[in-house]
Parts: C-alpha cells; structure tokens; sequence
C-alpha cells in the first residue's frame, strides 16, 4: 500500500477517538448486551429443535460457496452442479420438500463465518452444504459443529479436517487435498520421469498438493518451488525449470495462474519437450477455452472428469451439455454428488433428520451412486475413492477433453485417517 | 548459470519491468498532476485485455483490433474521468482511495455481466507466435521481445510528449502547481483528462500486450496494481524517471531472485527470500530515502 494512503487512513482513525463520547459507548454496551441475549435465546431454541424427533414438513438447506471474489468461478461452477442436481431431484430431498437458502463465502474465511452465522442463526437452516476451497473449510468446521448441524463438502479437504480437527458434523463428499494427486509419484516414475521439478501457489493447497506429489516418486526432485498467489508471469520460472535439466514438472496453479501458466509454458516451446503433470486444478472444463490448444497433452490426475463411464454419470454429463454447452469440471460433479448424498440419506431416515444419531449413520452409509465411480466414507468422514490418471485431448470439433489414461490410486483413503479419533 | 540462461532472464526481467512500467507511470502522472491516488488503475489494464479479446473476435487483422481496443479504452477513460476522478481530485487521499476502490470492484463485476466469469482466449497474432534463438540452445519466444520493444516505445513517446510538446509542458508545469497553471488561462479540466487518458492507455496498452500471455478475467489487473503501487513507492511518488529505474529494477530483481536465492539458500528459504525481495527493497529504499529513489515530494 501506498505511504500517503496509510497516514491519511491512521489520521482518520485518530480524528475518530474523541467522537467516541460517554454516552455512545453506553449505547454500544447494551446493544451488545441485548445481541447476547438473542443469542442465546436462540442458541438454547437451537437446541430444543433438535430435541424434537419427527419429519419436518420442509427441509432449509443452505447452500454457501465462493459466488463472488477470485475464485468466483469455482462456486458458479458448484452452482451449475447444484441446480442440475435439483433437477434431477424433482423438487424434493429424501422424497420431503425443501428449500434453499444461499450464501457467498467469497473464498474468504471470514466472510464464509459471516454467512454461516447468518445461514445458522437468522435463516435457521437444518443442513448446510458447498464451500469452495480449503481456507474456507479451516474457518467453517468449527462454527458448524459447534451449533450441532451437518456439513457436507463439496470442494477440497485440508489435512487438519482429515486429521486431528475432524469432526462427527463434517463429512467431506469432495475429496482430501492429498487424494486428487495420490499415486501420481508413483505414475510419473513409470512414465519414465527421472528428474522431477516440483512447483506450485505458496499457499496451504499448493504445499499439500506437490507435497503428494512427491510421494512414491523414486527419482530425483530437483527443486521443490513456490511461486506467490498473485503471480501471473511464470518467464523466470520457466528459464528455471529449463536450466534445471528437469524432464518432468509437476505444477499446481488453479485458476487464472494456471490459465497464464499453460499458456507461457507453450509459448516458451516446452510442449512435448518436458512432460507437464498436474491434477485437475490445472486444466479442465472452465479453463479449456482460455487455455486452447496450448493445454493439449498435459497429464492430470482427478477423482472426478466427464469422461468417466458410468450410467449416473453419463445422464449427468449429457444433461449438463444440453444446459450449459460444454463438459461439467469437477468441481459441478463433486457438488451434484454431495445432493445426491444427502438425497439418500434423507431418505434412509424417512425425512427424520432431526434423529441425529441415526441421519449421521445414514450420511456415513453414503448409499447413491455417485458420478465418480466407487465412493464411501472412511471413519474420519472423508471419501475412499479411486484417483484417475487423464490428459488433455482434442476432439474432432476442436473442443478440449480428458481423456482417461490409468487409475493411479483404486479405493484409497485418504493418509491422515488415522490422526482422526472418530471410529 | 550459463551465460545464455543469464541473457534470457535478463530480457525476462526487462520485460517485465517494461510491463511494469506501463502500469506505475500512470500511477505516478496521476498522483503528480491531478495529485489523485488511483486504485481502479488495474481496471484500465483489464479493460484493455477484454477489449482486445472481444475485438480480435470481430475484427481478423490484428493491428486494427490493436487500435479498437486502445480507442474503446480511451473512451472508458474519459467517462471515468467526467463522472468519477473529477471531483475526487480535491478530496482527501483517504476518500480517493475508498472511492477509486470502489470503482474497481464496479468495473470487476461490469465485465463479468457482460463477458462472463470464466477467462477469455486471446491469440497472438501469428507473425509474433514464434521463437527466437538466443543461443545454440536456449529460443526465447518472439511475442516477450515485441512486448519489450512496443512497452519501451511506448515510454519513448512519453518521454517527448512530456519533455518535447507543449501539452507535455502543460502537464510538467501542472504538476509543479496546478492553480497557477490554471490562473495562466491554461484550461485544468482539458488537462487532467488528457492526462487520465494517457494514463489509462498506457495501462491499457499493457493489458492488451499482456492478453495472450495471463488469463483474461476480472481483476485482472489488481495484483499487477499492487506490485505498480510498489515501484511508485521505491521510484519516489509522482516521478517518471524514478518510475522507469524502479520498474526495470523490480523486474531484473525479481527474475534474477528466482534464479539465484534458491541456489545459495535452498529451496524452502530461498523461496522465501525470493517472493519478498520486491518488498524487501522498498523497506529498504523507504529505510533509507523515505521519499523514493527520485522522489521530491516530501512523503
């Protein structure tokens, strides 16, 4: 920020103190004193609510996800899953009628607590589903579990929600950050990667993700590189790379740095020269048209793509093309997946989900199909799902796919389970 | 490092510097002459990018969508002025920022309404899609080189509009005191939306340069504003000169730092080390020259 900009914002805040008269902050105090009150009047209602064991005449889903901010993408995509979803379901959850109610969590963890204080207290919705991305989660789980209501994710896993914060009102349909990239080590060694360049946003995924990366590589890492979030030009990591001999990159860049990545990474003309691996972060549906042809070749793992060949999911992706134009990303296939979940297991306790017990041991079941193939819960709430191995490839209109090359984990927990003290 | 690698990071840190420089002139001008912090800045970067976009759609030879692009930009830019900057320039700093902020999260969501939220595909133009041998080894792409050369064009025919026209005295004299420039008869309004449009197109040209190269979405802009917002600090607030040495010099610094700080600190602190050397060097310059390296604003 600019000199000029901090001094005049500090000289407001200085004008400001002496505003602040006797009286006002009386005010201020029994204000504060009365939201207290609502609070837990409404807290100790909370309670008597669930106390009540019968169907509900209609369901208050909220429904929260990164709807505006950088990563805006990511939620309207989630969106796009969801009201699929809603379709498909025909108006009902579990066969009872519900409603939804949205918020915005920005990407932003403090907006994301903001929301659900207003989705939990205000709105007083029964089960809560979406967010975005990792920081968000951090931030989420506690305020969730603490006013005792069910959380089911549909974007990321980070490896404290695996481990030892895990949480009996959390269950993650997504994946754990670790289990998008879980074998790929091991792939890209028998791909014939002999020195591996390790890289990607210095950020909590950027680190779990290459971390996961690395394991069951056998040959040599050669750097292990973290470039800052806002970076857009990758020219000096890219002379870096080449200097370095590297004949594998594994790079993770979501969104907009991704895009910038791919498209250097062409211009530079290492296409076919170093094999580029990633997950799914790197290159998929919402990126395709931004990236071109400059994506072709690259190799990504996924827990879930369109092209996986399973009856639900082949009416899935078909649906989503005729309302939407193109293939879905993962992340509408995670979020249609978490509505089916909670389909099912609303139904399992015929609409009762104010029986706590039994609606967390019908979410535990995870009876639906789901897009992505195999999927149940472990005992920490997280999914045991295969990984797929994928590249990018064109097809004769020229639009981008993936096309599926192995499974580089079959039926895999995640590896941080055993930190959890849920049985 | 080879000698090769140092020459190709060194037109890697040179264009980056000259993009760089694109975005902290405008700062600086506008800051100098109309004495106006301008947050939305970014926006004039991003608008360029999505213009270029939607225009290379409509219109197949590459120079003339160049030119739409800068042309539809301008206009942008002198609305902006007439409804927004205007009464702004005699606000406090504290207001210009809050509203200048303001405006560059309505400009955000503007283009998201009209083009969408997912990023937009900029082609090259051909004849610019190629590489360059800079060695036996090491080809370095073509479309880098001519945004080095049209960027360092570009602040050439600053520098002699500045230094060389009578509207580039105007503008000097209006940075030294803008009431008497007025008192002269000189018209101030004309003035400052020249000066905000030039502004603007020069950010505007690094965003249609920059298209092909980074993602073409909302906000866009922003993190290359902050970086901006870095170099006008070390090259002293409302100086060209000082916006060209500290251009050049973050970027050379910072492409060189990723190359060598890993190398002698290794790579978890060398990362470190790497990703805050621009800031580093503005504690540093602040430490030492509290105004900037050429600044004589008293800051």
């Amino acid at each position: 920020m600019h000199p000029m900009v901090r001094r005049s914002a500090f000289a407001m805040r200085v004008a400001t103190v002496p505003a602040a008269c006797p009286a006002r902050s009386a005010i201020k105090a029994s204000v504060a004193a009365a939201f207290t009150a609502i609070l837990v009047v409404s807290t100790a209602l909370g309670v008597a609510g669930t106390a009540r064991a019968q169907a509900p005449a209609s369901i208050r889903l909220g429904f929260i996800a990164a709807m505006s901010g950088p990563l805006s993408v990511v939620g309207a995509e989630q969106k796009r899953g969801f009201d699929l979803a809603l379709d498909h379901l025909g108006g009902k959850l579990g066969g009872i009628p519900f409603e939804v109610i949205q918020g915005d969590s920005k990407a932003n963890p403090t907006a994301t607590v903001q929301e659900l204080s207003r989705l939990i207290d205000k709105d007083r919705v029964d089960i809560i589903t979406g967010l975005s991305t990792s920081n968000e989660l951090v931030a989420a789980i506690k305020p969730i579990s603490d006013a005792r209501l069910f959380f089911i994710g549909m974007n990321g896993g980070p490896a404290v929600l695996a481990g030892e914060q895990c949480s009996p009102w959390y269950f993650n349909a997504s994946f754990q950050n670790g289990q998008l990239t879980a074998g790929m080590g091991a792939y890209m060694a028998k791909a014939g990667v002999k020195k591996l360049y390790l890289m990607g946003m210095d950020y909590e995924a950027g680190h779990e993700h290459t971390e996961a990366a690395k394991k069951g590589f056998t040959g040599e890492v050669v750097a292990h590189a973290f470039t800052p979030i806002p970076q857009v030009d990758f020219a000096a990591d890219i002379a870096r790379i080449r200097a370095s001999g590297a004949d594998g990159v594994f790079a993770f860049y979501p969104g907009a740095p991704g895009i910038a990545f791919v498209r250097q990474w062409n211009q530079a003309g290492l296409n076919g020269k170093i094999a580029l691996f990633s997950n799914i972060a790197l290159s998929e549906p919402t990126v395709f048209q931004a990236q071109g042809k400059t994506a072709l070749g690259i190799v990504v793992s996924a827990n879930y793509f369109a092209g996986i060949d399973n009856p639900r999911n082949r009416r899935f992706v078909q649906d989503f093309r005729a309302k939407f134009g193109r293939d879905p990303a993962s992340y509408a296939g995670l979020a249609y997946d978490s509505m089916m979940l909670i389909d099912a297991a609303v139904r399992e306790v015929k609409g009762n989900i104010r029986d706590q017990t039994a609606f967390r041991a019908a979410l535990r079941h995870a009876n639906f199909e789901s897009v992505r193939g195999p999927f149940r819960f472990n005992a920490n709430q997280q999914p045991i799902q295969n990984t797929y191995v994928t590249q990018v490839d064109q097809r004769p209109d020229g639009s981008l796919w993936l096309r599926q090359l192995s499974v580089a984990a079959e039926n895999a927990p995640d590896e941080f389970a055993s930190r959890c003290s849920m049985k | 490092m080879t000698a090769g690698l140092v020459l190709e990071q060194a037109f890697n840190g040179l264009q980056f510097g000259m993009v760089l420089f694109l975005m902290a002139v405008g700062v600086t001008l506008a800051f100098g002459v109309m004495n106006l912090i301008n947050l939305a800045h970014g926006s004039m970067l991003m608008l360029g990018a999505y213009f270029i976009a939607a225009a290379a759609q409509k219109i197949t030879a590459y120079p003339l969508a160049f030119v739409a692009a800068l042309m539809l930009t301008a206009v942008a830019a002198v609305l902006l002025e007439v409804v927004v900057m205007r009464p702004l320039y005699r606000m406090g700093h504290l207001d210009q920022v809050l509203a200048t902020f303001g405006v560059s999260i309505a400009v955000n969501e503007a283009v998201i309404m009209v083009w969408g939220r997912e990023a937009m595909f900029v082609a090259p133009p051909d004849w610019l899609d190629g590489t360059v041998a800079l060695t036996e080894t090491i080809s370095y792409p073509l479309y880098r080189l001519a945004i080095t050369a049209v960027a360092a064009l570009a602040g050439l025919a600053l520098w002699l509009l500045l230094a060389r026209t009578r509207l580039g005295m105007r503008i000097r004299a209006g940075a030294e005191n803008g009431d008497i420039v007025g008192a002269l008869g000189v018209n101030v309004r004309l003035l400052f939306i020249g000066v905000f449009v030039i502004s603007s197109l020069l950010a505007a040209l690094g965003g249609v340069m920059l298209g092909p190269l980074i993602a073409v979405q909302s906000g866009m802009g922003d993190p290359l504003l902050i970086l901006a917002l870095a170099v006008v600090v070390i090259g002293g607030v409302g100086s060209l000169k000082g916006a060209l040495v500290a251009s050049l010099a973050v970027g050379l610094i910072d492409t060189f730092g990723r190359m060598i700080w890993p190398q002698w600190l290794g790579d978890v602190v060398g990362n470190i080390v790497a990703n805050a050397s621009v800031y580093i060097l503005m504690a540093l310059v602040i430490a030492v020259r509290p105004s900037g390296l050429y600044g004589n604003h008293a800051a």
